[in-house]
């Protein structure tokens, strides 16, 4: 750990009626260090991305970005302002393109004006994106619209990245791509969760990891320890 | 925050909406698009007006205002509350909530130029609904007066306003939502007593005491204090108005998004002509219910393994049983009621049919799923199809029966009505279930190749049209055919005071009969491919 941490949760639980999809889940992630959440499908990894997110309400608890309660307003604000957030499917404007996109990002988030567009394109570049530059969502594939979701998390100022599958629909290279962003990102004191199936993506990346079932964190530990100890099985292991 | 933060996001709001403004594509219609419009909007109109004007039974009356004015208002305002249990004045793209409502902004920011927008359109839709009542009522403004129409005017805007604010309070708040939908239902029922009852009294005061529903037709209807009843409504939407702008910032991104999703799904089930899953992404945008599940014996007889499936369903799921009640419980009522009249038979066998297709829905789940039903029961389809008919016919008889006994104990009926129980109720019932069962059958999809040959009909060829109402609807037309043939025969002996009994032979081989050919259908019918 380095300092306090950007992201607290604090027994978050969240119910879809009378099924628990998430039970008191307690999650820290320092400043630098990135926190992978492993599980099978219906583990509640979605679920508890959207919930620290803001994009679902708790059943209980509490989620505090940099010191700020998401949940509640103003606060919230403050919240999110510091964090970006990666959505496990890219939901897009079909009217606006790649780089309208980003600008939008931009304005929303109040990033600097100074080189904006030179930024823009760097970061289009940066994930493959140049030859898109003009496309609307609908001309770009599954792979191509995820890495404009990450484009548009990564242009934010932020300082806890929050990413849900981030690599489903990548190809190795745009995966090798978002791994060094990442690695980049928690070089410069960034709080990194991410949630993933692909347990090697991940290893090189995540200081630790915590493993869901049926809602409940069953593991929590260095990732080597957690990933490669047997505690679960990955699909590399089988 | 501070004040100097909040009106930086603020100003960052409007700059966002602003930049999606001008970017957005706008749809510049051609003069022809115009020209093609305004033709068939006029011809829409006027048939419109036609129907109005004959399901009104002419012109707009006073008498007619204060008898079906309030009614008609409430249940506006019971759907506009009903709305915002799952989509609601306020909506957002996933886009949106995406972009705009995880930035750095106060959600009220974006919420409030929506709300305003909404209570605008309403505001204006009811402006119109006033103008079109005032001309339909006997003849115009002039025989209203022009101080009495200003006062239609208004009232019907507060009301507009009014179910727009309502309805984004229980859009923007889980209680209110889960309290709507739970006492909708026995609001209904109140709405239709409130109906009986507007119908049976001369009505000059009713208006004014109703609540906001008669406050907006008092000045229509003339009532004598309507200036009161107008300046009730003025302070209910007012307040409403105040009241929901207060809680612009009271719903989260979660409330966005989900019915962000939900539209979504509703439109591409729309797209391909996916009625069943319109139905499921429907019920999925409804809260979750709490609390125990109910629990059913189970019986030690494998064949009756789809019954007792079918009862859990039902227990766990009462909403179906007690729709089903109502409009089991109506059907009957209007049958027993109306005697030898063919609309009341076709709405009454209408009915029964969609009470036969609520108590259906065990069976819809195995065909939405047809390989889970395969593993669970190595039943022949034709045999589950059936054995699912078994626990709708039997609870369907019941409500006819018991809604029989209660009609003539009331005295709306003569006490020859309760031969019908032991004698053409049940295949009545049967008929409405195996149609019902059959139509579930069909999975509510439309099948590609059927769906091109429909569209490649002449539109002007009014034939096409026929098959294609009747491809859509074949059992809903079967049902009315047979039940409401069925009671008509019955009817028309009663109505003119013939012997019954030779009536009621005719019905019941009829209703046999169908039966007989229904069963064989079903028999015959295979599992679903998915």
């Amino acid at each position: 750990m380095q300092g306090a941490p950007l992201l607290a949760v604090q027994g978050l639980t969240r119910r879809y009626g009378g099924f628990e999809a998430l039970h008191d889940l307690e999650l820290e992630v320092a400043p630098g260090e990135c926190v992978a959440i492993v599980g099978q499908n219906g583990s509640g990894k979605t679920t508890a991305v959207r919930t620290i997110a803001g994009l679902l309400e708790p059943s209980g608890g509490r989620v505090e970005v940099a010191g700020a309660a998401v949940h509640t307003e103003p606060s919230g604000i403050e919240a999110r302002a510091a964090m970006a957030v990666v959505p496990d499917s890219p939901a897009l404007y079909p009217d606006l393109t790649v780089h309208e996109h980003l600008e939008l990002v931009a304005l929303a988030h109040d990033v600097a004006r100074d080189d904006l567009d030179a930024r823009i394109d760097a970061m289009i570049s940066r994930l493959g994106l140049s030859d898109k530059r003009d496309a609307r969502p609908g001309e770009l594939s599954r792979g191509m619209r995820q890495k404009l979701q990450i484009a548009c998390a990564l242009i934010r100022p932020h300082r806890l990245l929050v990413l849900d599958e981030p690599v489903v629909g990548l190809d190795p290279a745009s995966q090798q791509t978002l791994r060094e962003l990442l690695v980049e990102a928690k070089r410069a004191g960034v709080a990194v969760m991410l949630t993933t199936h692909q347990l090697e993506f991940a290893r090189g990346i995540a200081d630790r990891a915590v493993v869901l079932a049926d809602g409940l964190v069953v593991a929590d530990g260095p990732y080597d320890e957690v990933v490669g100890g047997g505690m679960i099985e990955g699909p590399e292991s089988r | 925050m501070s004040d100097a933060a909040r009106v930086d996001a603020r100003d960052r709001a409007r700059t966002v909406r602003g930049f999606l403004r001008a970017r957005r594509t706008r749809f510049r219609p051609t003069a022809y698009q115009v020209y093609a419009t305004l033709v068939v909007g006029g011809i829409a109109g006027a048939l419109a007006g036609n129907a109005v004007s004959e399901a009104i039974g002419g012109s707009l009356t006073a008498h007619k205002l204060l008898v079906f004015g309030p009614v008609v208002l409430f249940l506006v305002l019971l759907a506009a509350l009903r709305l915002g249990t799952w989509q609601g004045p306020v909506g957002f793209s996933s886009a949106d909530v995406g972009f705009l409502l995880t930035a750095p902004i106060a959600i009220a920011a974006f919420v409030r130029p929506k709300l305003d927008q909404s209570l605008l359109i309403g505001a204006v839709v009811g402006a119109a609904v006033a103008g079109v009542a005032i001309l339909l009522l006997a003849g115009g403004p002039g025989s209203v007066g022009l101080v009495r129409a200003l006062g239609a005017v208004v009232g019907m805007v507060a009301f507009a306003v009014l179910s727009v604010a309502a309805s984004w309070l229980v859009e923007s708040s889980r209680r209110a939502s889960g309290l709507v939908r739970r006492a909708s239902p026995g609001v209904l029922v109140a709405g239709a007593a409130l109906l009986a009852i507007s119908a049976t009294t001369s009505g000059r005061a009713f208006a004014v005491w109703s609540g906001p529903w008669g406050w907006a037709v008092a000045p229509l209807a003339g009532t004598s204090g309507w200036p009161v009843a107008v300046a009730l409504i003025l302070v209910a939407a007012g307040a409403s108005s105040i009241l929901a702008v207060r809680r612009t910032g009271a719903a989260g991104a979660e409330v966005f998004l989900a019915r962000a999703e939900t539209r979504s799904g509703l439109a591409a089930s729309a797209f391909s002509l996916d009625y069943r899953g319109a139905t499921l992404t429907y019920r999925s945008a409804l809260p979750a219910r709490m609390g125990r599940e109910a629990r059913v014996p189970r019986p030690r007889a494998p064949r009756l393994a789809v019954l007792w499936r079918d009862a859990l369903g039902l227990l766990r799921e009462l909403s179906r049983l007690g729709w089903a009640t109502l409009f089991a419980s109506a059907a009957t009522v209007e049958a027993l009621t109306h005697p030898g009249r063919v609309i009341p038979a076709g709405v009454a066998a209408v009915a029964l049919y969609f009470a036969a297709s609520f108590l259906s829905e065990p069976l819809r789940i195995d065909i939405d799923a047809p390989d889970t039903s395969a593993l669970l029961l190595s039943w022949p389809f034709a045999r589950l199809l059936l054995a699912h008919c078994a626990l709708p016919a039997l609870a369907l008889f019941a409500v006819t029966a018991t809604t029989i006994v209660a009609t003539v104990a009331a005295g709306a009926a003569g006490a020859g009505a309760l031969a019908l129980i032991p004698t053409v109720l049940a295949p009545i019932v049967i008929v409405a279930v195996l149609c019902a069962a059959l139509s579930a059958r069909r999975g509510g999809r439309v099948d590609e190749k059927l769906l091109g040959r429909l569209l490649s009909l002449d539109p002007n060829n009014p034939g096409g049209a026929a098959v294609l109402v009747l491809w859509l609807i074949p059992w809903l037309l079967a049902t009315t055919i047979i039940v409401g043939g069925a009671l008509l025969v019955i009817g028309s002996a009663v109505a003119h005071h013939r012997a019954v009994a030779p009536a009621a032979v005719v019905a019941f081989a009829l209703a046999c009969t169908a039966c007989a050919v229904l069963a064989r259908l079903a028999r015959g019918s295979t599992r679903p491919d998915r």
